[in-house]
């Protein structure tokens, strides 16, 4: 590999590193898009993976009196039940369509969220209309 | 809130993991819709990931292996990540709940578009 490419690889997993330490969240959604500019996609996603892994030992210990232990716990387990249901889906499902849902939700999601003005607005249009 | 809700939002966070790759956006839409503090949010979602990132590892080990090549790029770039770890870990901690909205929704925004490109990308390809 290129020296620009670590170049790359290092830059973005820096950054993605300092906004998922400061936000809890984004390493993957960052550093999986550019990966792909400097690595095949499976050592891309392993990547991700492992690194995600190891940025949590440093992240983590700081924060773990903020830690809601059975909120947690009730994620994980929902999680895991629902990961079988995703890969079937995933079999079953064109991904073109579901990842259009998936963004569309989110950003509605966000919406909802971040303008709750907006929202309420909407609501009181479509009441009086 | 609920212990209901708590599962519900772990179980979509698993379909869309399997789905689209992303766990993520779920369960931080649900932690804020839910009014949760910024630090439980950044606490909750960093264990979170820990967990399921581990989970994820272990998998790959176990099943398709991970090659030494990916093991070396990995142990090149994990003290970058460290790095960025440490410089963000305290501005997250100094993050008022207007800062942390803010960089919340930059987070879910790319998320959200991400998504949206990557599926035109698919569609784009199909059509080639």
């Amino acid at each position: 590999m290129e020296l620009s490419h670590w170049a790359g690889l290092a830059a973005t997993t820096f950054v993605a590193a300092l906004l998922q330490a400061a936000g809890g969240f984004g390493f993957a959604v960052l550093a999986a898009p550019l990966f792909l500019l400097f690595v095949d996609p499976p050592r891309a996603i392993q990547l991700v993976i492992i690194v995600t892994t190891a940025l949590s030992t440093v992240v983590l210990p700081g924060l773990r009196r903020a830690i809601a232990p059975d909120l947690l716990v009730r994620l994980a387990v929902g999680s895991l039940a629902g990961l079988p249901l995703g890969l079937i889906a995933f079999r079953h499902t064109d991904p073109v369509p579901v990842r259009v849902a998936v963004g569309v939700i989110i950003l509605a999601s966000l919406c909802f969220w971040a303008c709750p003005g907006a929202v309420a607005g909407a609501e009181r249009r479509r009441r009086s209309g | 809130m609920s212990p209901g809700l708590d599962l519900t939002a772990g179980a979509i966070s698993g379909i869309a993991t399997a789905l689209v790759g992303m766990a993520g956006p779920p369960v931080l839409i649900y932690l804020l819709l839910g009014g949760a503090s910024p630090r439980a949010v950044r606490a909750t979602l960093l264990s979170f990931f820990a967990l399921s990132y581990a989970a994820t590892l272990v998998t790959h080990l176990l099943t398709i292996g991970i090659p030494a090549a990916t093991w070396l790029a990995a142990g090149i770039l994990i003290p970058f990540a460290f790095l960025g770890g440490f410089v963000g870990r305290p501005l997250g901690d100094r993050l008022g709940a207007k800062a942390f909205a803010m960089l919340a929704t930059a987070l879910l925004t790319i998320a959200g578009l991400y998504t949206l490109a990557a599926a035109a990308v698919d569609l784009a390809a199909r059509t080639e």
